[in-house]
């Protein structure tokens, strides 16, 4: 009877179990298009579609760890927070003939700056701005196994051929369809060398394709499409958007690369770091600018402060001001909750509760949560 | 040996004199053993001879005299000066240290208590009947200097010296030759340029939190030539911070001592921004004023503190406030 009564006990508190703890589903949006999100959204997951996805990160963007997180996932969940809105409302409000306003996204490693510029890189993708989008800067100036050359057009700077060549495919993948819809052409003759010419009036896709295919002048390439690209907008013709992950690492005190001579060069010595620093002066308009500083793009001897004076330096600070400082902050309750919802209902996280742990041991950083429930 | 022989050996040793060589005899057969013990020849010296224990005295010992102490009795008597902790004369149950499994220790036998200073002799009745002793031997204290500030202002410069006393041959001590003289800097009147190349000369000398500048000297042999010195350097110091050098006049935006907008690339963003499409010349954004510029005024202070205060969120707030004002008007009316 014993025996009965206990199979009994433990087959009703199974039932109970089961009944009491069901999967909870996170607070989802159903607009898929950034440009509808407002301030009922924030904290909500938002998905975009695979197409969007490959046609904006399949060549960079997105943090590796929340890419690999998206494959498991099966789809690219972002949640809507406040920092990113922000920048979007003021980029709906902005009046475009004033010159092009920075914005620099700061805060604590692993707060989501990243995947904010995300959300605004779709907003502007949705929105037909050309983006003129730097990944992450660190990984042109860190590892030191690529070419480096002198530029033959630019005395005493080095170029970094190849990564630049990769650069503007990522353009030109991120770009190629809207360029050919706006038609842009150069606005003047460029000699590359005694044969190769690019005549007045070709469009910037062919432009691009040449800088890919002759890898040799694809910084100078670089250069020149962002004169060109600016001009346009000037003239009204399009509107971009330029966003430079990283951006703290284009102050720094030296790169890992060296030229063929063993020559160490610092990172204002390199094209393409010009080329990026001539990207956010706001001699533009028809744009807008938005840079992320990162304590992990600085050199690891200069990260105790997330601060973005601390990171880019007065010189720096110089180069953008005036800038509008966006501070991404650590998840609020709200969105912490949500997130952790989110990864019961994908059976990321299998167990319910501890969040109190959780949120002691992560400090609400969203990327430190991702890590720290993988083995929960 | 035959038995002659034998007889004969015998007869030498009967004949010697019994006590022929009274003082020289060291060692004798004849010699009878001091106790009544029988000796052994121990060669080897195996024998042991436990040492005789040693006899537990009880000594006689006063109880602690914290137990005979009335309640009214005269503490600064008991205890008049700093002296090491006594638990039998401390009238305090007193506990220190650690014990895992019971209280911790009492106060007998208590190496921590004697380890840590006592104030047991300056108890605030001992203070009071040591100031009242000394009253006698003090002046008035002079009217109009009732506060601090009034004594700064009357007396700016501080000279501070220091009188060994010794009870040793000499009573001279190289140290009392050393004279410090602290001044407050805002005291000496300087104007800004003054006030900027006088920090610059006096270095590390120089406290920016209290305004006091200390110079000290030990350099010459007595008191007086220190003093002389000292004084001497100070004004050695007002007069060259007074003074106007022509290379000071190549002073770079790097050397300056704060940061002020109008000198700074800030200036030339602003200007530019506000006239933007206009391309803007040098000349034109020195002529800019902001003076019926709220929002550029607004701006320059919140730059102006940002870099002089360094960056944390108020000023980061602030610099954002400003910012948004500038760059984006419309948003900050809706």
């Amino acid at each position: 009877m014993r025996a009965y009564r206990r199979l009994c006990g433990y087959a009703t508190a199974a039932v109970k179990q089961e009944t009491q703890y069901q999967i909870p589903t996170a607070a989802r949006t159903e607009k898929k298009n950034p440009v509808d999100h407002d301030s009922q959204d924030v904290s909500k997951f938002y998905t975009i579609d695979p197409k969007t996805v490959s046609n904006i990160f399949q060549t960079g963007g997105l943090p590796k760890p929340f890419t690999e997180q998206t494959n498991m996932f099966a789809e690219t969940a972002l949640m809507i927070r406040q920092p990113a809105l922000e920048v979007i409302n003021s980029l709906k409000s902005t009046d475009f003939q004033k010159p092009a306003v920075r914005y620099l996204l700061y805060g604590q490693t692993g707060s989501g700056k990243s995947l904010s510029l995300a959300h605004i890189l779709h907003y502007a993708y949705s929105s037909k701005f050309i983006l003129y989008h730097i990944p992450y800067v660190p990984i042109w100036l860190k590892y030191d196994r690529k070419e480096v050359n002198w530029s033959s057009s630019k005395n005493g700077m080095a170029d970094i051929p190849l990564i630049a060549a990769q650069w503007l495919k990522h353009f030109v993948h991120q770009n190629g369809a809207l360029l050919n819809e706006l038609n842009l052409t150069t606005s003047q003759d460029y000699v590359w060398s005694q044969r190769e010419t690019t005549p007045q009036g070709t469009t910037l896709n062919e432009l691009v394709t040449h800088g890919i295919n002759r890898a040799k002048y694809a910084c100078d390439c670089m250069d020149i499409l962002l004169n060109e690209l600016k001009a346009h907008c000037s003239n009204n013709r399009c509107k971009m958007l330029v966003a430079i992950d990283g951006f703290n690492a284009f102050f720094n005190e030296k790169t890992d690369l060296k030229t063929e001579d063993r020559v160490k060069v610092t990172p204002q010595q390199i094209t393409m770091v010009q080329t990026g620093l001539s990207a956010v002066l706001s001699d533009w308009n028809n744009g807008a600018i938005i840079m992320v500083t990162s304590p992990r793009a600085a050199l690891n001897t200069k990260r105790e402060s997330h601060l973005p004076i601390y990171l880019i330096g007065r010189q720096g600070f110089e180069h953008i001001d005036p800038f509008i400082p966006v501070m991404v902050p650590e998840l609020s309750t709200v969105e912490f909750n949500n997130m952790l919802d989110y990864y019961e209902e994908k059976r990321w996280l299998q167990k319910p509760g501890g969040r109190k742990e959780l949120e002691f041991l992560t400090s609400k950083l969203p990327a430190d949560l991702m890590a720290r429930c993988a083995p929960l | 040996m035959s038995a002659l022989q034998t007889t004969l050996r015998r007869t030498t040793a009967v004949l010697m004199p019994i006590g022929y060589y009274p003082a020289r005899v060291w060692c004798s057969t004849r010699a009878a053993p001091t106790d009544g013990k029988f000796r052994v020849l121990d060669l080897k010296k195996k024998s042991f001879v436990p040492h005789a224990k040693k006899k537990y005295i009880k000594t006689i010992t006063l109880p602690p005299r914290a137990l005979s102490m009335p309640v009214d009795q005269e503490w600064s008597n008991v205890w008049p000066g700093p002296r090491t902790f006594h638990p039998a004369t401390v009238p305090l149950a007193l506990r220190q240290g650690y014990d895992p499994k019971r209280a911790s220790p009492g106060k007998y036998g208590n190496a921590e208590l004697m380890k840590i200073p006592n104030f047991l002799h300056i108890t605030p009745p001992a203070v009071k009947k040591h100031c009242s002793a000394l009253k006698q031997f003090c002046t008035e204290w002079p009217k109009g200097l009732e506060t601090d500030e009034d004594c700064d202002r009357h007396f700016p410069m501080t000279t501070i010296t220091t009188d060994y006393c010794h009870s040793s041959p000499t009573i001279k001590d190289p140290k009392s030759r050393i004279v410090t003289i602290k001044i407050k800097l805002s005291t000496l009147n300087l104007d800004k340029h003054a006030r900027d190349k006088m920090i610059r000369l006096v270095g590390d000398r120089y406290d920016e939190e209290s305004d006091i500048l200390t110079i000290v000297t030990d350099r010459c042999p007595t008191r007086k030539q220190n003093y002389d010195y000292g004084v001497y350097v100070l004004t050695a110091l007002y007069h060259e911070s007074n003074t106007f050098e022509e290379w000071e006049r190549q002073k770079q935006e790097a050397d300056m001592e704060h940061y002020i907008w109008e000198n700074n690339p800030s200036k030339k963003a602003y200007v530019t921004l506000t006239r933007w499409p206009e391309k803007v010349s040098d000349d034109d954004v020195k002529s800019h004023s902001i003076d019926e510029d709220t929002v550029g005024q607004k701006y320059k202070e919140a730059v102006t503190e940002l870099l002089n205060n360094g960056e944390d969120t108020y000023t980061l707030n602030k610099y954002r406030e400003a910012a948004l004002a500038v760059l984006l008007p419309q948003t900050i009316q809706a």
